[in-house]
């Protein structure tokens, strides 16, 4: 009997999914090598005590899967659940629940099985894009901030005016407050004001009419009406021309609009969210920018630090690129070796975090070990590191060096250069006019 | 007569201090902790001060969502609120509201709050498998009480 139950051990304990059993009290008798992995346990001090009280899932309270099983006998087969750890990490899991009985058919308790599913729920998320607040990964005071406002704005239905540098996770922010707010079922339609000239913008945004100009040969509906219901989140909305921010100021203000071509005024419910990577105010101030327009905008603004300004955060954020990647890549990488850590936190990222995912990614590319190591990190990490006489030059020098360098790297081919730099190409198109640069 | 040793001052504002009325919330499930702060319906709240433990009053809060409960705890005064486990983004919140967390205790909420106004230090018996990991090192946020498992059942 003894040789019966070290045998039935050894094989739970051999398998990778999280195995716990309870008595009819609930209370824990039995938990392998993998949930005490899961959750961050040992058995010792799991034994005895009640389940909820070592696996804390949303289920627990108000719809134990366990107690359904015991109650109505019926087992219950890959539910998506999630557990929080005692650090307070969300891990997504999939559970199945039997009884546990006797050899004459008595229950004398259950068994729970559940699988972490993170890798899974990561490929979906990137897939539909659907985060929330919870994914923005951050420990840094200023960002503590936004989350605590955040659940208000998104409910509030106002415009928002979000500011930070390129790639310091305006669109992820947009993102969580639609899917924060009522308008979560609408769709969220993303424009970027700066990656299309003027009369393009204009007929993307508004749409157009059959006849409005050559080639207009059937009416096209415009941005705003695809995000009907929904919100239209304005990229780059610092690179509007006047003409197009008078139009769109008419559409904050009457949410109406008209196609071009069209006389006829279209009403619209869409919620503005706007997103700049330059100060506005100071845009205002310079004439560059509509003060009534930005007026409109400024109703909540929203402003993120640039990644140089949460440092504390670059463990977290690699952490979380790490477990990404492993995801969409397929790969086991534990994590970065002590010397890639001490680089990455040294770095400036004039990318910011768009900047520190692409430096994984390039990472990941190359390392065939656990742990990345420095030979994994792409070259112009390095070059920054191994050229500290470029430190005494300007912000806007160095901008020109690395925009320069990473057009070498990749034989002037802009899509590629954007990508190292952690830009968009539209944005790597704007600082080559701004610096001049022509192959 | 006033008396002007610094010494005397400090002596005076720790039992100021140790006297402070607290009003504490505990998220509760069948008389325990519950399981996880998150999904919390029904919460405990009773005033301490000092050793004293004032009548416990429970709070039903239905439907509402987590960042409404905090609001609603933070409304009712509440100072501390000692929990299970909670995710990372509302133990923020929590503090955010200006309320101070104790997260990662389990175990009868009677006996917790009393141990709590007796002396809090000893929450450490309570302490959730797992909490403070291996080495009792410091939770995320908030506290974490560090110890020995020992969870009195």
């Amino acid at each position: 009997m003894n040789q019966n139950i070290l045998l039935n051990n050894i094989i739970l304990d051999s398998i990778a999914d999280g195995v716990f059993t309870v008595n009819l009290d609930f209370r824990i008798t039995y938990v392998n090598k993998a949930a005490e992995k899961i959750l961050g346990i040992s058995a010792n001090e799991a034994a005895g005590k009640l389940c909820y009280e070592i696996f804390h899932a949303n289920i627990c309270e108000h719809s134990c899967a366990l107690r359904e099983t015991m109650q109505t006998g019926r087992n219950i087969i890959n539910k998506t659940i999630y557990i929080v750890t005692a650090e307070g990490t969300r891990i997504p899991v999939s559970i199945s629940t039997a009884l546990l009985q006797d050899e004459n058919g008595g229950i004398i308790g259950g068994v729970e099985t559940f699988r972490d599913i993170s890798d899974v729920e990561e490929l979906r998320k990137t897939i539909e894009s659907r985060y929330t607040f919870e994914d923005i990964v951050s420990k840094n005071n200023r960002m503590n901030d936004i989350f605590a406002i955040l659940p208000d704005v998104a409910e509030s239905d106002s415009t928002v005016l979000i500011e930070g540098p390129s790639g310091a996770g305006k669109e992820l922010v947009a993102r969580a407050i639609h899917n924060l707010s009522g308008r979560k079922d609408g769709k969220l339609v993303i424009i970027n004001c700066g990656a299309l000239p003027e009369t393009l913008l204009e007929s993307e945004l508004f749409g157009y009419k059959a006849g409005a100009f050559t080639d207009a040969k059937k009416d096209k509906p415009g941005r705003i009406d695809m995000a009907e219901g929904g919100t239209l989140f304005l990229d780059e909305v610092g690179e509007l021309s006047p003409p197009l921010q008078v139009k769109l100021l008419r559409f904050l203000q009457e949410k109406t609009y008209e196609p071009v071509g069209s006389v006829e005024q279209v009403r619209a419910d869409v919620r503005i969210i706007a997103a700049t990577n330059k100060n506005l105010a100071d845009e205002v101030k310079n004439g560059r920018f509509r003060d009534d327009f930005y007026y409109r905008l400024n109703v909540i603004t929203i402003t993120l630090p640039a990644l140089k300004e949460r440092k504390e955060d670059i463990p977290l954020l690699v952490k979380h690129f790490i477990r990404k990647f492993n995801a969409l890549k397929g790969k086991v990488i534990e994590g970065v070796s002590d010397d890639v850590l001490n680089i990455l936190m040294d770095y400036e990222y004039p990318g910011n975090i768009r900047e520190l995912a692409n430096i994984i990614e390039h990472a990941f590319i190359l390392c065939k070990e656990s742990y990345i190591q420095r030979s994994h990190l792409p070259l112009i990490l390095s070059d920054q590191l191994s050229s500290p006489a470029e430190g005494s030059l300007n912000l806007e020098s160095m901008e020109r060096i690395y925009i320069l360098r990473a057009l070498e790297i990749t034989s002037w081919n802009r899509t590629k250069a954007a990508r190292i730099l952690g830009i968009d190409q539209s944005t790597l198109w704007r600082k080559m006019k701004k610096y001049c640069i022509v192959q | 007569m006033i008396n002007n040793n610094p010494a005397y001052f400090r002596y005076d504002l720790c039992i100021i201090i140790c006297m402070r009325r607290q009003n504490i919330a505990l998220p509760v499930y069948n008389g325990r902790i519950a399981p996880l702060f998150d999904v919390a319906r029904c919460f405990l709240c009773v005033a301490v001060e000092g050793n004293t433990v004032g009548k416990p009053e429970y709070l039903e809060t239905g439907n509402l969502c987590v960042m409404e409960n905090i609001e609603l705890l933070r409304r009712q005064n509440v100072g501390v609120i000692i929990c299970s486990a909670i995710s990372r983004v509302y133990a923020t919140a929590v503090q955010n509201a200006g309320i101070q967390l104790v997260h990662g205790i389990i175990g009868p909420v009677d006996e917790i709050i009393a141990v709590y106004a007796k002396n809090e230090a000893q929450l450490w018996e309570y302490r959730m498998p797992g909490c403070c990991g291996r080495g009792g090192r410091q939770g995320r946020r908030g506290r974490c009480i560090k110890g020995n498992t020992t969870n009195s059942e």
